[in-house]
């Protein structure tokens, strides 16, 4: 297992002209779970394929424990790879594919018997082990597919492209939770690409959320979640994403329309004048006093343990998550109170302030 | 307008593809939920006309078209992978098959329709852009445009948000919800996700292994699903089941917590969000576990336990919350939550009155 560290890697597929990854310099502990989680086009896939050695970077260097590998392919960087869609050979078994990492590397057979039954009893599929790919669901072959990348303990980092998008719903959530008690035994360190952030929040020590080729917050689920960066991790992150709505501060006071959310925080006193005044559906309630924010209710959603309650107010739409015991109906008119612990100013699209408690929802 | 589907069976080398499948839908959206392999996909071909059931019969407004050849049907299909022309533009893709429909649409209209749905699909500054120059979602939208361009009666959608980012297909799913809500059209929308049956609040119908489990509202068959499939189709994340005999924290069987509603032996079905932490009041069931892991996303924490004999179930806690693993805590499930399913044939024996 390894460090990962990139120094000022940056790639571009035309040239120069345009760069699909900006640079970027960063250092991922050994053992670490890191996620790269972004919308298709915001350079994670390239970022990884940098890592495996699949491309070269047009600018800068990778190291490995402080080797740098960054000219080595694939193959001498001797990475763990799995991939999207299953990759198997179809004239071996099940248990054959799953031996071959291990095989190739001249590993004693009762070294290697041991450890594919291992993988097998992790994932779920040591019923298969005798018979060919072809001949299962293509979900079970993902798993196959998965088990060869996990086979091998000495690999400096296993990678993961998008590994769990054919595996059936309900399925996932087991393996999911599997992967990650793996992880916890075997502290290898795992670099694992999604576009679902239920996937890269549970299972990652480390997200890093991208946006267009750039890197706009690291952390922690709870980091991204509750402390925001920048509008677009507020956005991205959540099911709903937190909402915007026009704003100002004036005197220190934080005005939606005509309703004061709360004074801005006196460490983070900002300049008069607009904001972006994002709040996330979960801290958003109903005040009965009716002090908050007059909004109308204009569609609300049954999820089932909760409901979602997309509102309109003169300052913007926006979606309250609250308890199936909030009966609201379509046309209604409330008053919505923010959580201002957790409500958050942004100005250029970067934070600029949080709220304090004093003076809230006036 | 209906599309009427009745007794649609279909046997291949001896395995039941589908299984006396008999449902109507109205004009607007009807949800085929189910799992991997449920059959929704076959089903959608047969109604298409791209295979044959073995028999049953199906009619669109009153007419049986199980005689009319699939291209002078009136029906659209789109597939979970997005198929456009690459060598076309965006218009020339959605304008292709209105070329070649007869009677024969005039070049006019065929703009003009071009231009409707590229309106309602928010593409219109796309078409004259080729395929490739388009984002997967954006192509989505373009395959979306050009069954809908067509006017038929019969718009199929097969997962069709399943291959695009996870945020696209939030937006994406309140869209078509809006664009479908007026069509005088019938769309038969199919996922394998119980979120998106639950967001499109329509029509809905359980499959399972071939077979229609139950049909209605998608609120009604997340509270009262007549079987354990049903549950487990509108339950995500997964419901959790746990045998009847496990023991309490006071050891008697949970079983024996909810005699007064069943006795003998059952499955018990409780949705991860109705279990806590702490007791709020003294008919939850108390139960002991060990912490198996936890999975934090920020908004919430999936807390796995260990319970008694292999027996596993998964918590969902507001906010971000730590635990040990290896250590034994206590939870709650909330009895007025609790589903008791047939051990044997997983039909529903009690549910809980109203949804929680």
């Amino acid at each position: 297992m390894a460090e990962i560290r990139l120094e000022n890697v940056a790639h571009s597929y035309d040239g120069g002209s345009t760069f699909a990854l900006n640079p970027i310099s960063l250092t991922w502990k050994d053992g670490n779970a890191v996620a790269l989680l972004g919308p298709s086009g915001c350079g994670k896939t390239t970022l990884l394929n940098i890592i495996s050695g699949l491309l070269t970077p047009s600018v800068g260097r990778v190291y490995f424990d402080g080797v740098d590998v960054t000219d080595l392919d694939t193959a001498k960087r001797n990475v763990a790879q799995v991939f999207q869609f299953p990759v198997l050979y179809d004239t071996m078994t099940v248990r054959q594919n799953l031996a071959f990492p291990l095989k190739n590397r001249n590993v004693a057979k009762d070294v290697i018997a041991a450890r594919v039954e291992e993988i097998a009893e992790l994932l779920g599929i040591s019923k298969y082990l005798d018979i060919r790919p072809l001949k299962l669901r293509s979900d079970l072959q993902q798993l196959v597919s998965l088990g060869r990348g996990l086979v091998r303990k000495d690999v400096p980092a296993i990678l993961f492209d998008e590994p769990l998008t054919v595996i059936d719903q309900n399925f996932k959530w087991t393996l999911r939770g599997r992967l990650k008690e793996m992880h916890n035994n075997t502290r290898h360190t795992l670099v694992y690409v999604t576009h679902d952030q239920t996937e890269a929040l549970t299972f990652a020590d480390e997200v890093v959320v991208l946006n267009q080729g750039n890197i706009v917050q690291t952390g922690t689920a709870s980091d991204l979640f509750l402390t925001p960066q920048d509008e677009f991790v507020g956005f991205f992150i959540g099911s709903p994403g937190m909402n915007f709505l026009d704003g100002k501060v004036n005197d220190g006071a934080v005005m939606v329309g005509s309703t004061r959310i709360g004074t801005t925080h006196s460490a983070t006193t900002i300049a008069n004048g607009n904001v972006r005044v994002g709040i996330r559906p979960e801290f958003l309630s109903i005040d009965v006093a009716g002090k908050g924010l007059p909004v109308e209710i204009n569609r609300v959603e049954h999820r089932g343990g909760y409901k979602l309650v997309h509102a309109d107010s003169a300052q913007g739409k926006f979606v309250a998550k609250l308890d199936n015991e909030s009966a609201l109906v379509a046309g209604q008119n409330v008053h919505l109170a923010f959580h201002p612990e957790r409500t958050y100013l942004f100005r250029d699209s970067k934070v600029c302030g949080t709220v304090n408690v004093k003076g809230a929802n006036k | 307008m209906s599309l009427v589907a009745s007794k649609l069976s279909l046997t291949h080398n001896g395995e039941v593809f589908l299984e006396d499948i008999s449902f109507t839908a109205s004009p607007g959206i009807t949800v085929l939920v189910g799992p991997t392999l449920s059959g929704k996909t076959t089903l959608m071909r047969v109604l298409a006309g791209l295979i044959k059931s073995d028999s049953g019969s199906i009619t669109v407004n009153n007419v049986d078209v199980g005689a009319i050849s699939v291209k002078d049907r009136s029906v659209s299909f789109v597939y979970q992978q997005f198929i456009n022309y690459p060598s076309l533009t965006v218009f020339d893709n959605i304008a292709s098959p209105l070329r070649v429909q007869k009677p024969k649409i005039t070049k006019d209209e065929i703009k003009d329709r071009v231009h409707e749905v590229a309106q309602m699909l928010r593409i219109t500054e796309l078409l004259e852009r080729k395929p490739s120059a388009l984002s997967g979602g954006q192509q989505q939208r373009v395959a979306i445009a050009r069954s809908l361009a067509r006017k038929s009666d019969v718009v199929l959608l097969d997962e069709p948000l399943a291959n695009l980012d996870f945020k696209l297909r939030e937006q994406l799913r309140d869209e078509l919800q809006r664009i479908f809500a007026d069509a005088n059209m019938m769309v038969i929308y199919s996922t394998a996700e119980p979120l998106e049956a639950l967001d499109m609040a329509a029509h809905t119908i359980v499959m399972n292994e071939g077979r229609v489990e139950q049909d209605g509202k998608a609120l009604d068959l997340y509270s009262r699903p007549n079987n354990l499939p049903v549950a487990q189709a509108m339950s995500d994340p997964p419901l959790n089941l746990i045998s009847s005999s496990v023991a309490t924290a006071n050891s008697e069987s949970i079983g024996s917590a909810l005699r007064e509603k069943f006795g003998g032996t059952f499955t018990i079905g409780i949705r991860p969000h109705n279990i806590s932490l702490k007791s709020a009041g003294a008919r939850d069931i108390a139960i002991s576990g060990k912490v198996r892991i936890a999975e934090i996303t920020g908004s919430s924490t999936y807390l796995h336990l260990d319970l008694e004999n292999a027996q596993k179930i998964v918590l969902e806690i507001d906010g971000a919350q730590s635990f040990t693993s290896g250590s034994t805590m206590t939870v709650f499930l909330d009895r007025s939550a609790v589903y008791g399913f047939d051990p044997k044939t997983g039909a529903t024996l009690f549910a809980p009155s109203a949804v929680r």
